[in-house]
C-alpha cells in the first residue's frame, strides 16, 4: 500500500476526472464545429499529465505540450478560464489569442503549452537556469512526447541541462506515436529513457497509466533534481485513445490495440485502487466524477457568457 | 449647344490679343453683328462682333487678359444652355498633348516597348506632379529636363508661363522683386490681379509700396509702347546710322498747296497739307534711288520697285506708322485721300494690322511742333527714314535786300550697312529739287 | 554627463554589457566560447574574470538550446544576453527565436515578457565565405515580437545595446564584424541609452538623402564628405534600429531633399531597404520625390571566398557615389 495521503489521491482523482470531462466536452464541441482550429486530446493519458504535476511543489514550473490539457489541469488551473480560452473568449487565459495549443499561466508556473514539437524543451532549460542562478529552490518539469526526442532541441537541451546540472525533469509522455509514426519506426531503441545515458543523467521508465507510480516517481526525482544533482529523464508510457488531432483517421493503428489500451484506463485504475484499499467509498468517488462533469458544464456556461475579445486587442501585446 | 467666341487671329503674326473691354456682360442678349468686345492686337484696337445671336452665357477671360488667338473667350447661347467649357478646353490641350506625346514617345521608344505603353502618360516625378497640382499647371505643357525627358520639380517651378497674371500685377511684382509663384491669384482661373500683388507686398511688410503708390504712378506699358520699345531698341542697336541734313526752299511748294488745295478739297473732301506734297515728292524721289528704298535681309539687299510709304503719327500712348501702299503710283489727291484716311482711323485706333505693315520707307514729320532739326531712328526693316522739320522763315540777302523765305530742314537717317553718304546725299538732292520745283512732279 | 573616450566598436559592446551586468544581477551572458576565450571576435575578453563563469557562461555548440534557454530564462525573470557566434548560425536557433521568444507575450495574452538580447555579428568582408558572412536582419524584421538593432558606430553600439538589454522584448542585436575595430568617441556615462526606434541624422544635407545602417554607414559618410566638396549636399540618415523603425526621421528627410538612395549590405531581394522604399512610397514623402528611389544592396548571391569577389558582392564606395550621382541626374 502506498504512503500517498488520501487527500492527494482524491485530488489526483478529481483532476483526472476534470481532464477527462473537459476533453470529452471539447471533443463534443469540435465534432459539432462549435469551435475552430484544431485540438489535441489526451484522453487515456490523464495519469501521466495530472499525477506528475501533482507531485510538484506549487511554485515549481512546467512547460506543457500541444497535448497538454491533462498537464495544465494537473498543475492546477481555473477550468472556467481554460474553457473560455478554448472557445476564444476574452476571459480566457490568453484573452482568446492562444487557444488550445498555447494555454499558459506564467504566474502560476505554467510556462505555456507549445505548438512546436520540442519547442518547449529549451525554454524549460532556461527556466531551470533562472532557478539555479537565483537559487529559488524551484524546479521545472518539462513535458514532451516520444516524437520530440528526435528533435535537435531535445538533445541540445538535455545536454545543456546536464552539463550545468539544471533543476529540470525531462518528462516524456511516450504514447507510442508521433502523429502516425510509431516509435518502433522513428528510433532504433526500445526505451527512450536510454537516451539519458548519452547525456550522463538518470533515466526512468514508468507506467504512465498508473497515477500512483507516476506520482511517486516524480516526487522522488523532484527532490533529487531540487538538490542540485542535475536533470533526470522520465519516460512515462501511456496511450492516447483518440487520434493525433481531430482530423486523424487513425489508419496507422488497429482497433484492437486501441481497445487494449482503453482497458487500461488510468482513471478506472486509480478508482479501483482506492476502493480496494479503502481510500474512498464508491459514493465518494461517484460524487467526484459527477462534480467534475458539472464543473465542466459550468465552465462552458462561463465561456459562453464571456465576451469576444475586442477587435482593438488585435495589435496589443506584440511588444512589452 | 452654346457657340464659342474666340480670340480672333487678326493679322498674320498675331499670337495673342488683349481683351480691352467687354461691351456686354454675362446674361445680356446680343444680336449677331453687334459689337461684343474690344480687343487690342499688336498695335491696334479691334472690335469683335458676335457671330451668332443669343445670350452671353459666360465670359472666360476678364478685361486686361491676354489670350492666345483661337482660344475660346466666351460663350453665346440660349438661357440655361450648358457651356461646353471642359470639352473645348480639352480639345485645345489635346493638341498640345499630342505634340508632347510624340516627343516623349520618340525619346523613350526603347523603354516604352520594354516596359509599358506610355501613350497618354506624362513622365514626371511625384514632386513635380504635386507642385503642378497645387499650381494648377498642366504637366503636358511642361518640358522635362530630367532623364528620359522626366519632368522634375524644378521644371514645374520654372514653368512661369503657367502663371496667369495681369500686366499691371506683373509689373508691380517685378518692380518689387516679388516671386509671382508665391502669390495666390484671386481672379478668373486664379489670375493674379494687382490687388493680390499689393496684398502680398503688405503681408511681407513692404510698407514702401503704399508710399510709392501715392507719389508715383505705375503705368503698365501698353502693347503699342512695348512694341515701339522693342523695335526701336532693335533698330538702334543693330544698324549703324548716320544722318544727312539739308534745307529746302519751300516757296514753290507752299504756292502749289495754295493753288490746288481748294480743287482737291472739292474733289475729295480732304484738306491738302504740305506733308502730302512732301509724301508725293518722297515717293517720286525714291523711285530714282532704290538703295534708299530698300531693306537688308541677311546678306542680301532687297531693292523695292515700289514705294510703300509709312508716315509716323504720334498719339497719346505711342507712335504708329500706317502705310500708304504703292504711293509711287498715286497722284497728289490720291495721296491726300490715303493719308487722311489712315490718319483719321489711326486716331480712332481702327487700323487693321495689315495697314501697319509692309513699309519700304518712312517719313516722320515733327514740323507742327516747331521742331527745326532732329535725328530720326530708322523704322526697320527700312534702310532710311526722313525727318521733316518745321517750315521757318529765313533771312536771305537777295538783290542786296534782306528778305525772308520759308525754308524747311530735311534730316535723312540711313543705315550705313546698306548705303553710303553719297547715295543718301544724291537722294536728298533730288528730293530737295522736287520740292523746290514741285511742278516737275507733274511731268 | 561624464567624459567621452575613444574606443573600438567591440569595446563599446563590451562596455555596455559590463555596465549592465554591474547594474542588474539578472543580466548575464551566454554563448559559445564567450568565457575564457573571450568570444570568437574577442568581444567578451576579460568579462569572465570580473563576473565569473556563472554570469559569463560558455555553452556547448547548441544554438537552439542556448536561444530557447534564453527565452525560458527571460520569461522567468532573467535578462540573458546570448551571443550567437555568427549571424548565419541563428538559422539553427530560429524556432526558439521566431516561434517561441517572439510570440510568447502575444499568444499568452500579454502575460509574459521575454527580455532577452541576442547578439550576433553579421556581414561579409572577413573572407569567411558563404556560411559566415550573411546579413539576415530582414528575416527578423519580418517577425512581429522581435526588435532588430544594427549599430554602425561605437557610440551607437554602446547606447543601443544598453537599451536592448533593458528592453522587455527579445532584441536581435546585429553587430558588424568589420566594424569591431573601428574607433569612435563613446560616452562613458552609465546612463547613456539610445532608445530603440530612434534614428539619427549622421550628416545633414539638402540635396539627397541616403538611408543606411551598419557596415555601410562609414562608407556612405566618406562618400558624402567627398561629394560635399563637389557641391552635392548629402544627408545621411541612420535608422540604427530597424524594428521599431524611426519612419518619421526618414520621411522628413526625404521630404526635405526629394531624392533618396537606400544602402545596405544584405542581398537586394527581400532586403530591409526594400521595406524602407515602400514606407517612403506610401508616405507623405511620395509627393516630394523628385527622382525614382535608388537601392544599393548586396548582390543576390552567397558571399564568395575570393577577396576580390567578396568585395564586389556588396556596395562599394564607388557604387554608392554612382548611385547618389544617378539620383541627382549627374
Amino acid at each position: 500500500m502506498t504512503d500517498i495521503s488520501r487527500e492527494i489521491l482524491l485530488e489526483i482523482y478529481k483532476r483526472m476526472n476534470e481532464a477527462r470531462a473537459f476533453e470529452n466536452k471539447v471533443s463534443y464541441f469540435f465534432a459539432r464545429g462549435m469551435v475552430h482550429g484544431t485540438t489535441h486530446l489526451s484522453i487515456g493519458q490523464e495519469a501521466s499529465g495530472v499525477a506528475s504535476c501533482m507531485a510538484l511543489r506549487e511554485d515549481d514550473y512546467i512547460t506543457s505540450t500541444h497535448r497538454g490539457h491533462s498537464q495544465v489541469i494537473g498543475k492546477g488551473i481555473d477550468l472556467n478560464r481554460m474553457m473560455a480560452e478554448l472557445l476564444g473568449k476574452y476571459t480566457g487565459y490568453c484573452k482568446g489569442k492562444g487557444g488550445s495549443m498555447h494555454i499558459a499561466d506564467v504566474e502560476a508556473g505554467n510556462l505555456g503549452a507549445n505548438g512546436v514539437v520540442g519547442g518547449g524543451i529549451p525554454i524549460a532549460v532556461g527556466a531551470a537556469l533562472t532557478q539555479q542562478m537565483k537559487k529559488t529552490g524551484r524546479i521545472v518539469l518539462c513535458f514532451f512526447g516520444d516524437g520530440a526526442t528526435n528533435e535537435g532541441s531535445f538533445h541540445e537541451s538535455v545536454n545543456l541541462a546536464s552539463i550545468w546540472k539544471l533543476p529540470v525533469i525531462f518528462f516524456c509522455e511516450n504514447n507510442l506515436y508521433g502523429m502516425s509514426m510509431p516509435q518502433s519506426k522513428s528510433m532504433n531503441i526500445e526505451n527512450i529513457a536510454d537516451r539519458a545515458k548519452a547525456y550522463g543523467i538518470p533515466g526512468y521508465i514508468i507506467d504512465g497509466n498508473d497515477a500512483i507510480e507516476v506520482y511517486k516517481t516524480v516526487k522522488e526525482v523532484a527532490e533529487y533534481v531540487r538538490n542540485g544533482n542535475g536533470p533526470v529523464l522520465i519516460e512515462s508510457r501511456t496511450y492516447r485513445w483518440l487520434g493525433h488531432s481531430k482530423s486523424d483517421a487513425q489508419v496507422y493503428r488497429t482497433k484492437e490495440e486501441v481497445e487494449e489500451w482503453k482497458a487500461k484506463c488510468p482513471i478506472k485504475r486509480l478508482r479501483n485502487y482506492m476502493l480496494e484499499n479503502n481510500f474512498a467509498s464508491q459514493e465518494e468517488l461517484d460524487k467526484i466524477e459527477k462534480k467534475a462533469v458539472e464543473d465542466i458544464e459550468k465552465a462552458v456556461e462561463f465561456a459562453n457568457q464571456s465576451p469576444e475579445p475586442p477587435l482593438e486587442t488585435l495589435t496589443e501585446d506584440v511588444y512589452a | 449647344m452654346a457657340t464659342e467666341v474666340i480670340m480672333p487671329k487678326a493679322g498674320m503674326d498675331m499670337k495673342e490679343g488683349q481683351i480691352i473691354k467687354w461691351k456686354k456682360k454675362e446674361g445680356d442678349y446680343i444680336e449677331a453683328g453687334e459689337v461684343l468686345l474690344e480687343i487690342m492686337t499688336d498695335k491696334v484696337n479691334m472690335e469683335v462682333e458676335a457671330e451668332t445671336s443669343g445670350y452671353l452665357l459666360k465670359i472666360l477671360y476678364e478685361e486686361g487678359a491676354k489670350v492666345p488667338v483661337i482660344t475660346p473667350i466666351a460663350y453665346i447661347g440660349e438661357r440655361g444652355e450648358k457651356i461646353p467649357e471642359i470639352e473645348d478646353k480639352a480639345k485645345v490641350t489635346e493638341e498640345i498633348e499630342e505634340a508632347v506625346e510624340k516627343e516623349i514617345v520618340q525619346e523613350d521608344i526603347q523603354v516604352a516597348t520594354n516596359v509599358m505603353d506610355i501613350a497618354g502618360k506624362v513622365r514626371a516625378t511625384p514632386a513635380a506632379r504635386r507642385i503642378a497640382r497645387e499650381r494648377n499647371i498642366d504637366l503636358t505643357k511642361v518640358k522635362g529636363t530630367g532623364p528620359k525627358g522626366r519632368i522634375q520639380k524644378a521644371d514645374v517651378e520654372n514653368y512661369r508661363d503657367s502663371i496667369k497674371v495681369t500686366p499691371l500685377a506683373r509689373r508691380i511684382a517685378k518692380m518689387e522683386g516679388l516671386d509671382l509663384e508665391e502669390i495666390k491669384g484671386s481672379g478668373h482661373e486664379g489670375k493674379i490681379l494687382k490687388e493680390d500683388v499689393v496684398g502680398a507686398l503688405r503681408s511681407k511688410g513692404i510698407a514702401d509700396y503704399d508710399a510709392l503708390d501715392e507719389r508715383t504712378e505705375v503705368i503698365p506699358m501698353s502693347n503699342v509702347r512695348k512694341i515701339i520699345a522693342e523695335r526701336m531698341t532693335e533698330s538702334y542697336f543693330s544698324a549703324p546710322t548716320f544722318t544727312l541734313n539739308t534745307e529746302v526752299d519751300m516757296r514753290n511748294a507752299i504756292k502749289l498747296r495754295q493753288d490746288v488745295k481748294d480743287i482737291i478739297l472739292k474733289e475729295t473732301g480732304k484738306k491738302l497739307t504740305i506733308n502730302d506734297i512732301i509724301l508725293l515728292a518722297t515717293s517720286r524721289a525714291l523711285m530714282k534711288h532704290p538703295f534708299v528704298n530698300s531693306r537688308l535681309s541677311d546678306d542680301n539687299i532687297i531693292l523695292h520697285k515700289y514705294v510703300n510709304l509709312a508716315f509716323a503719327i504720334g498719339m497719346e500712348d505711342g507712335l504708329i506708322t500706317p502705310v500708304i501702299k504703292d504711293a509711287h503710283e498715286m497722284s497728289l489727291s490720291e495721296i491726300v485721300v490715303a493719308a487722311k484716311d489712315l490718319q483719321e482711323r489711326a486716331m480712332k485706333k481702327k487700323l487693321s494690322p495689315d495697314e501697319l505693315q509692309g513699309s519700304t520707307f518712312t517719313v516722320s514729320n515733327l514740323g507742327m511742333y516747331g521742331i527745326t532739326y532732329f535725328n530720326p531712328i530708322i523704322n526697320q526693316p527700312n534702310t532710311a527714314i526722313l525727318g521733316v522739320s518745321a517750315i521757318v522763315d529765313k533771312l536771305v540777302k537777295k538783290d542786296e535786300e534782306i528778305t525772308t523765305i520759308p525754308v524747311m530742314n530735311l534730316s535723312l537717317t540711313l543705315d550705313h550697312r546698306v548705303v553710303d553718304g553719297v547715295t543718301g546725299a544724291k537722294f536728298l538732292q533730288d528730293l530737295k529739287h522736287l520740292l523746290e520745283n514741285p511742278l516737275s512732279m507733274l511731268i | 554627463m561624464k567624459d567621452m573616450k575613444e574606443m573600438t566598436y567591440k569595446d563599446a559592446v563590451k562596455l555596455a554589457m559590463c555596465e549592465e551586468m554591474r547594474r542588474d544581477e539578472n543580466v548575464f551572458l551566454m554563448g559559445e566560447d564567450v568565457g575564457l576565450y573571450g568570444g570568437a571576435f574577442g568581444v567578451s575578453v576579460g568579462m569572465i574574470e570580473e563576473f565569473g563563469e556563472e554570469r559569463v557562461r560558455d555553452t556547448p555548440i547548441s544554438e537552439a538550446a542556448i536561444t530557447g534557454a534564453a527565452a525560458g530564462a527571460a520569461v522567468t525573470g532573467m535578462r540573458p544576453i546570448v551571443e550567437i557566434m555568427f549571424m548565419d548560425f541563428t538559422t539553427i536557433a530560429m524556432d526558439a527565436l521566431v516561434n517561441q521568444a517572439a510570440k510568447m507575450r502575444y499568444m499568452f495574452g500579454g502575460k509574459a515578457k521575454v527580455p532577452m538580447t541576442l547578439r550576433c555579428p553579421g556581414g561579409s568582408g572577413t573572407g569567411a565565405a558563404a556560411q559566415h558572412s550573411q546579413s539576415l536582419e530582414a528575416w527578423f524584421c519580418h517577425v512581429p515580437g522581435l526588435k532588430v538593432v544594427v549599430p554602425g558606430t561605437p557610440a551607437d553600439a554602446k547606447g543601443l545595446l544598453k537599451a536592448a538589454i533593458r528592453d522587455d522584448n527579445p532584441v536581435v542585436f546585429v553587430e558588424q564584424k568589420t566594424l569591431y575595430k573601428e574607433k569612435g568617441m563613446v560616452p562613458l556615462d552609465e546612463d547613456f541609452i539610445i532608445p530603440l526606434g530612434k534614428g539619427e541624422i549622421k550628416k545633414e544635407g539638402s540635396d539627397v538623402t541616403v538611408v543606411t545602417y551598419g557596415r555601410m554607414l562609414p562608407r556612405v559618410l566618406r562618400v558624402a564628405e567627398e561629394l560635399e566638396k563637389e557641391g552635392i549636399s548629402v544627408e545621411v540618415v541612420d535608422p540604427r534600429t530597424l524594428v521599431p523603425l524611426d519612419k518619421e526621421l526618414i520621411i522628413n528627410s526625404v521630404i526635405k531633399t526629394g531624392r533618396v538612395v537606400l544602402v545596405n549590405e544584405a542581398c537586394k531581394t527581400g532586403g530591409f531597404i526594400g521595406e524602407i522604399a515602400a514606407i517612403i512610397a506610401e508616405s507623405e514623402a511620395f509627393d516630394y520625390l523628385d527622382a525614382p528611389i535608388v537601392r544599393l544592396a548586396g548582390l543576390d548571391i552567397p558571399i564568395p571566398y575570393n577577396p576580390r569577389l567578396e568585395a564586389a558582392a556588396v556596395p562599394s564606395e564607388e557604387q554608392i557615389r554612382a548611385g547618389i550621382m544617378k539620383v541627382m541626374n549627374r
